[in-house]
């Protein structure tokens, strides 16, 4: 579901066909099937930017789901069974700011196996584990991907500032929104897209 | 590139809103001094940060992002010096001496 690709990847389209890969009703919501085909009916883009002015040393944790509290929500989580969202995420501005990925809470799923090196942001070089960074996914060529569902485990970005003054970081999204549907044959083209479960491994 | 003309007869103006997605670029700066006084120009940048874990009600802030100064009678434009001003919020232009016969033309982009 959390990919960093090296070049901006290519999002869904129609008729193409997808399959969760993951553990049944662990790393997906109930209504769907792990293993098997769905083809994607319909697309929509939408374009979305959020940004922030952050003081030097400081962080915060947001989340990728749905609430009425857009501040500290980014509602990018889909509210029907049917749909998919593929978010290609690109970020501008300050050069200084990292991005953490935390699935589920409080969890660093982009870590090196060794027991010695952890995301820690007290230290200097802890904070240099997975950073998504201004570089690593630039906002005219977005490199980092995320598929939601509805219900899903909730996702979080941390934030932090690790220059010596405030910087102001935009997020720009681009929300493939993919209408999705079961089918019973096997393609054989198909995209995989891997569960909590698989990442976590 | 937009410009804007300031008159120096106030402590404090405006100059830009940076918008919400992008960061504003000072292009350049061209301070024209007929008043009596030398002028000490401070290009500010006021913004208030999201609130993060250590500060959860942060307050307006003003960071001073350049100082320019003009002997009165001068007329003087920079450009290199000033491309790398970053403005994250509302660019302002204070003054250490206000008189009408002080203009300061501004340029400015965004990115």
């Amino acid at each position: 579901m959390i990919k960093l690709f090296p070049k901006t990847p290519e999002i869904l389209q129609p008729n193409q066909y997808i399959v969760f890969k993951g553990k049944p009703g662990e790393d997906f919501p109930d209504f769907i099937q792990v293993d098997k085909p769905y083809i994607v009916e319909y697309t929509k883009q939408i374009t979305f930017a959020r940004s922030f002015i952050f003081p030097s040393g400081e962080k915060k944790t947001l989340s990728l789901a749905n609430d009425s509290d857009y501040e500290n929500y980014f509602n990018l989580f889909p509210t029907m069974k049917d749909s998919l969202y593929e978010i290609l995420v690109g970020l501008k501005g300050g050069k200084n700011m990292l991005v953490f990925i935390q699935w589920p809470t409080e969890r660093y799923p982009f870590e090196l196996e060794s027991p010695h090196i952890h995301v820690d942001l007290d230290n200097s070089i802890t904070r240099m584990v997975s950073p998504i960074t201004v570089d690593r996914s630039p906002a005219d060529e977005p490199r980092l991907r995320i598929h939601t569902l509805k219900d899903l485990t909730e996702m979080y970005f941390q934030l932090y500032n690790n220059g010596p003054d405030y910087e102001k970081l935009v997020f720009k999204f681009l929300v493939n929104k993919c209408k999705i549907k079961a089918v019973e044959k096997m393609p054989e083209r198909y995209r995989v897209i891997e569960g909590l479960s698989i990442l976590l491994r | 590139m937009p410009s804007v003309v300031i008159t120096g007869d106030e402590s404090t103006k405006e100059v830009f809103d940076t918008p919400y997605d992008k960061i504003g670029k000072i292009a350049f700066i061209e301070v024209d001094n007929q008043s009596a006084s030398d002028v000490t120009i401070t290009v500010q940048d006021v913004f208030t940060p999201f609130a993060t874990d250590e500060t959860p009600s942060p307050s307006e802030v003003t960071r001073s992002r350049k100082q320019l100064t003009v002997k009165a009678g001068e007329d003087i434009s920079w450009e290199d010096k000033t491309k790398s001003i970053e403005i994250l919020g509302t660019c302002k232009l204070a003054f250490s001496t206000t008189s009408s016969d002080i203009k300061v033309t501004v340029g400015y982009d965004f990115e």
